[in-house]
């Protein structure tokens, strides 16, 4: 089932005491999140730098930010992680050593991505270019190819072999 | 899931978790993906360039400590990889179009971009070896998951007060490089200023110059740029691959093209030190005379207009409003950039096709878009670093050479 976006944590229905930033899903569906979650996202925190917004002030006034490649589903998961993340330090691309996680919340990722049926939740951290949640989501999707075959993968991903037998032989 | 559904900045980081035989796998199991990561510069194959940078930084003598031998790989997708001071074991991202400096840390890039190099690296060598470089070539060359096309030098002449041992033992380590493999090693930049011994050691290291440049051209200087013009003509006739900075004012900048280069048919001339009027005035007056420069097309530097532009993105606008060309502009990384801004963003009215993700990543999409809007309404908005390594990683270092 679907999961009720409007009583969900992101919903706009939340507390207005809360400094949140507002969003629009492709669908059209508004959502909010509190300001430390939301910075997690690249985009969140250029689209503030460039408007100039520094304040929590200028936050509840900000215009929802319209995420045009970003469905109402795949923000809702978005929102659960950043709202889990959102006291972790910055996720540093090139200084992996600072990036360690502590083991419950490994297990948190894990079960959180264990069940990554759709690729719209990777799209959506790509597009809100948030760090940590892209590259779990490529390590978890890298993970099911990982030492495997080529028709493993294939049989994993249910990819039809459309190459000529003599192309497949050339590329040994 | 469908992986095959899933976009190519999404499979990028997909495969930047995976070994190059894992990569090979996933690249034949389908058409789909073979065209997919192969056509993109993703899998072993499609290095254009090694570049080495940086033994001398921005003009400043006392940065010389600060720099060292650095390697950055451009792969056909347009990404400058990854760089390393080998003798301080720190390594430097270039994924900036200023190509000059980066973050220190760990090279994680080499592998964010799927190559894997960086476990090869890591693995063999270490990181522990001033040899770094060439053990490093030789080892894309000997295992063959990287041919290497062609390696740059790059911004390795110095004034002639500042030339050291180093750069004896850098183009020394080249000259090797070539003997010992395939690899044509590219003179890419190169300051003029160098004393003419010096520049004899350069033109007998290399065979291809494929762009000059000179930071001060003064009668001093001058000779020994047409010395060097002069022992290599066929690059320069055939490739017209001269690039000249010019810091002199405008008007004896027109007296020395006039009487000297007029002749050479470089493809451009390359200025520095010029307020944005006067560069302007130099485009218009520089185009009849640089028949071979392409239509359309202006090639400049960013990095060698001094000071840099306090907002890229309104000079270049300026420029193309004024001049109606197409600016691309060189980065110091043989990169090209901006390019794509107007290619796909401003001649689209600025960037309604925000979804069309041709920049590394969607929200710097939305940043250069955001900020040429902003421009627009002439507010004031300062490029930003993300745009630039967008802009960087969308290079296409083929082009600027041709």
């Amino acid at each position: 089932m679907a999961p009720n976006f409007e009583e969900a944590p992101g919903s706009s229905k939340r507390l207005k005491e809360e400094i949140l930033y507002r969003f629009h899903s492709k669908e059209g569906h508004e959502f909010t999140m509190e300001k430390a979650a939301a910075e997690l996202s690249g985009v969140v925190k250029q689209i503030s730098q460039d408007l100039g917004i520094d304040d929590d002030e200028s936050i509840r006034n900000m215009k929802p930010i319209p995420l045009i490649n970003v469905s109402s589903e795949a923000f809702h998961y978005v929102v659960k992680w950043c709202e889990q993340h959102k006291t972790m330090p910055p996720w540093e691309q090139d200084k992996w050593w600072l990036n360690e996680r502590d083991e419950e919340m490994k297990k948190w990722e894990n079960e959180f991505l264990g069940g990554l049926t759709s690729e719209q939740l990777f799209d959506a951290a790509n597009y809100m270019d948030i760090k940590c949640l892209l590259d779990k989501c490529a390590e978890t999707v890298a993970g099911m190819i990982k030492g495997k075959s080529v028709e493993e993968i294939r049989e994993i991903w249910e990819l039809e072999n459309d190459f000529t037998p003599e192309e497949e032989e050339a590329m040994k | 899931m469908q992986i095959s559904r899933l976009p190519l900045e999404c499979l990028k980081q997909v495969l930047d978790h995976l070994e190059p035989d894992e990569l090979i796998a996933l690249q034949r199991t389908t058409r789909d993906f073979r065209r997919r990561i192969n056509d993109r510069g993703l899998l072993p194959g499609r290095i254009r360039k090694l570049s080495i940078h940086g033994l001398y930084v921005h003009d400043r003598p006392d940065q010389l400590k600060m720099s060292g031998i650095y390697v950055v790989v451009e792969s056909r997708g347009g990404v400058n990889i990854c760089t390393g001071y080998p003798h301080k074991r720190l390594y430097h991202t270039v994924d900036r179009a200023d190509g000059d400096t980066g973050k220190e840390g760990y090279p994680r890039n080499f592998g964010r971009f799927g190559l894997g190099i960086r476990r090869m690296m890591m693995r063999r060598y270490r990181m522990k070896s001033a040899r770094y470089f060439v053990q490093f070539a030789r080892l894309l060359q000997r295992i063959r998951v990287l041919p290497v096309l062609s390696i740059n030098v790059h911004d390795t002449g110095v004034s002639p007060d500042v030339w050291s041992p180093f750069h004896d033992w850098h183009y020394s380590k080249l000259v090797k490089l070539r003997k010992r493999s395939d690899v044509e090693p590219h003179v890419v930049a190169w300051y003029a200023k160098t004393k003419p011994i010096q520049m004899g050691q350069v033109i007998g290291a290399f065979r291809v110059i494929e762009k000059c440049c000179c930071n001060s051209l003064t009668e001093t200087v001058f000779p020994h740029i047409k010395a060097l013009f002069n022992c290599v003509p066929d690059v320069f006739q055939n490739r017209g691959a001269a690039f000249v900075y010019l810091r002199q004012p405008l008007a004896a900048r027109h007296q020395y093209c006039q009487d000297h280069f007029e002749h050479w048919p470089s493809r451009a001339l390359i200025w520095q030190n010029l307020d944005y009027d006067e560069a302007f005035a130099a485009i218009q007056d520089l185009l009849p005379r640089s028949p071979s420069l392409p239509p359309g097309r202006l090639y400049t530097h960013f990095g060698d207009f001094r000071p840099v532009p306090a907002n890229p993105a309104k000079f270049v606008w300026d420029m193309l409003v004024q001049t109606g060309l197409r600016p691309l502009s060189a980065n110091s990384a043989g990169s090209l950039y901006l390019q794509c801004v107007f290619d796909r963003h401003v001649s689209e009215e600025f960037g309604q096709e925000i979804g069309t993700c041709f920049f590394y990543r969607p929200h710097q999409t939305i940043a250069v878009a955001l900020m040429l809007r902003l421009h627009q309404k002439e507010k004031k908005v300062s490029i930003c670093r993300d745009v630039h390594a967008t802009m960087s990683v969308m290079a296409f270092p083929q082009e600027i050479y041709i």
